[in-house]
C-alpha cells in the first residue's frame, strides 16, 4: 500500500489543477499517472463513450501503440464495455483463470503481456460516460481500499472532463456560430446603409467597405460596427478621386 | 476527443433511445462544414419522429435575425420564413424562453401569434413543435417540427425530438473544434439585412424601424419579407410606399 502522504499528495495535485482552471488533457494525464503509480499498475487508460456509438480512448499512461490498440479493441466486448454497460466495477484478477470471459480481449491482453485488469465506471448524473482501465502484468486481487481509490480517481477524471467541456469548446462554438452570424448580419446592414446613403448598388457598397478596411488595415468587423452605430459616415468611404468626379463642374 | 455527452444533465433519457438516434444521425449526417448537413438532419427528424411531416433547423439571434441552416423540404423552409416575416411564432418563442413550445392545434392559438397563424394557415400548417438548440445558457436557434393535421406528439416522440435537438447542438459543438470552416447556411436572408440598411439610410430611421417597415409591408401584402427586400434592392418598390 502506498504511504498515506503519497496518496494525499497525488489527490491534492489533481484537485488543485481542477480548481485552478485547466485543460482536460492535463487532468486526465495526472489521473492515469496517479492510478498507475498508487495502485502499482502497469498501465492505465481512460475510455469515453462516443455519443455517436462505440467507445474511444482519450488518455493513456502508456502511449505505446500496443496498449492503446488493446484498449481500443474493446468495441464489442471487454472489461471496459461491461463496466460502461452495467455501470459497475468489473474485475479480472487473473485473466489466465477465466480465458473464455472475453474471447477477443483476453488473448489480446495476454499477448500484450497483461495478466489482470480492473475497469471502473466514470459516472455523472446516473449516466456512465466511460471507464478507467487499469492493467497489471501480474495477478491483481484488489482490496477495498484499492477499489475506493480507483473510484475516487475515476470521479476526478469526470470532473476534469465536465469542466473543460463547459468552457473552451463552448467559446469556440459561440465564436464560430453566433459571432459569425452577427458579423454577417452587421456587414449586410452596413452594406445597405452605404448603398442607401450614397445611392450605390449593394455590390459596390460592399466593395467600398472592404476596400476601406484594407486601406486602413482595420478588420472589416470594426468598419461595419462603426457604420452601424453611426460613428463612421458612409461618405467617408468614398475615395477622394470619386468625390471630385461627382462634384459639379466649376462654373 | 468527445466530452459532450457530459452535458445531458437534468434530462432523464433512455440511453438506448439516445444511442439509436445518435447512430441515425452519425450514419446520415455530414459535418456542419458540408453543404446539406442540416437538411440531412431534418430528414432524420422526419423519419425518426412519427407524426412529424417536416422539420427545419434555424439559427437565431437576439435581434430577430435568423438564418436557415436547413429544412427537410420547401414547406418547412417557408414556415420558418413565415416566422421571420411575422417576427413571432413558436420558434421565436422557444428561442426566447429556452423551453420547448408544443402547439397541437394552431387554430386554437391564433390570439397568441396572429401574424404567424395567418401566414402559416395559408401554408396548411395545423400543429407545430419547436425546441431550442441550447448549450447551458447559450441559445443558438431552434429545431422546428411541422404537421399538416392537428394533434399532439406522444411523450416518447417529444423526448426523441429533444434528443435530436441536443444532437444538433453536439454536431455544431463537434464542428467548432474542426478546421473545415464555417457552418453552412442554406438561406441567410442577407438581402433582407441589406434592404434594412438601405431603408434606414434613405428614410433616416433606425435599423429596427426599417426592418419593422419591411415586415409590415410584406405582411400587408401576404408576401415574404425576403420577396419585399428583393424588390427594394432591385428598386422595384418605390421608397415612399414604405415611408409610413
Amino acid at each position: 500500500m502506498p504511504a498515506p502522504d503519497q496518496i494525499a499528495a497525488a489527490l491534492s495535485d489533481i484537485t488543485a489543477k481542477l480548481v485552478d482552471g485547466h485543460d482536460a488533457d492535463a487532468v486526465l494525464r495526472m489521473v492515469t499517472a496517479a492510478c498507475t503509480r498508487l495502485l502499482d499498475a502497469s498501465a492505465t487508460g481512460v475510455m469515453l463513450v462516443d455519443p455517436r456509438g462505440g467507445i474511444k480512448v482519450v488518455a493513456a499512461s502508456d502511449e505505446r501503440a500496443r496498449f492503446v490498440e488493446l484498449l481500443q479493441s474493446q468495441i464489442e466486448e471487454g472489461p471496459c464495455v461491461d463496466c460502461i454497460r452495467d455501470g459497475t466495477v468489473v474485475s479480472a484478477a487473473d485473466l489466465a483463470r477465466e480465458p473464455d470471459r472475453w474471447p477477443g480481449f483476453t488473448p489480446a491482453a495476454t499477448a500484450a503481456g497483461y495478466r489482470a485488469v480492473h475497469a471502473i465506471p466514470m459516472r455523472l448524473d446516473n449516466r456512465t460516460l466511460g471507464g478507467l482501465n487499469v492493467l497489471f502484468t501480474g495477478t491483481a486481487h484488489w482490496a477495498r481500499w484499492q477499489e475506493d481509490l480507483a473510484r475516487a480517481l475515476a470521479d476526478l477524471a469526470v470532473l476534469g472532463l465536465s469542466q473543460e467541456g463547459d468552457s473552451r469548446r463552448v467559446d469556440r462554438l459561440v465564436e464560430q456560430t453566433l459571432t459569425a452570424m452577427n458579423d454577417r448580419v452587421r456587414l449586410a446592414h452596413a452594406t445597405g446603409l452605404v448603398a442607401g446613403g450614397l445611392d450605390l448598388d449593394p455590390e459596390r457598397a460592399s466593395a467600398l467597405i472592404h476596400e476601406h478596411a484594407a486601406q486602413r488595415r482595420t478588420p472589416v468587423r470594426d468598419i461595419t460596427r462603426a457604420l452601424v452605430d453611426g460613428s463612421l459616415d458612409p461618405t467617408s468611404l468614398v475615395p477622394p478621386a470619386e468625390v471630385r468626379a461627382e462634384r459639379p463642374p466649376a462654373g | 476527443m468527445r466530452r459532450y455527452s457530459l452535458r445531458q444533465r437534468g434530462r432523464v433519457l433512455d440511453g438506448q433511445r439516445r444511442d439509436r438516434l445518435a447512430r441515425m444521425v452519425a450514419e446520415r449526417v455530414a459535418s456542419p462544414g458540408r453543404a446539406g448537413w442540416a437538411r440531412a438532419l431534418c430528414v432524420v427528424c422526419v423519419r425518426a419522429l412519427a407524426g412529424v411531416d417536416a422539420a427545419a433547423v434555424t439559427l437565431r439571434s437576439d435581434h430577430r435575425a435568423q438564418e436557415l441552416l436547413g429544412a427537410s423540404d420547401l414547406w418547412a423552409s417557408a414556415l420558418e420564413e413565415a416566422q421571420y416575416t411575422a417576427g413571432e411564432g413558436p420558434g421565436v418563442e422557444a428561442f426566447t424562453t429556452g423551453g420547448p413550445v408544443l402547439v397541437t392545434d394552431l387554430s386554437a392559438h391564433r390570439a397568441k401569434w396572429p401574424g404567424f397563424a395567418d401566414l402559416a394557415e395559408d401554408e396548411g400548417l395545423a400543429a407545430v413543435f419547436a425546441f431550442p438548440l441550447q448549450l447551458g445558457g447559450i441559445r443558438l436557434g431552434t429545431l422546428g417540427l411541422y404537421r399538416r393535421r392537428p394533434g399532439g406528439l406522444p411523450s416518447d416522440v417529444v423526448a426523441d425530438a429533444a434528443v435530436l435537438a441536443d444532437l444538433t447542438v453536439l454536431s455544431l459543438l463537434d464542428h467548432s473544434g474542426s478546421t473545415d470552416g464555417e457552418v453552412r447556411v442554406e438561406v441567410s436572408y442577407q438581402d433582407v439585412n441589406i434592404a434594412t440598411g438601405m431603408l434606414s439610410a434613405q428614410l433616416r430611421i433606425s435599423l429596427e424601424d426599417a426592418f419593422a417597415r419591411l415586415r409590415a409591408h410584406a405582411f400587408a401584402g401576404r408576401r415574404s419579407v425576403l420577396d419585399v427586400a428583393r424588390d427594394v434592392l432591385a428598386r422595384r418598390l418605390p421608397l415612399d410606399r414604405l415611408a409610413d
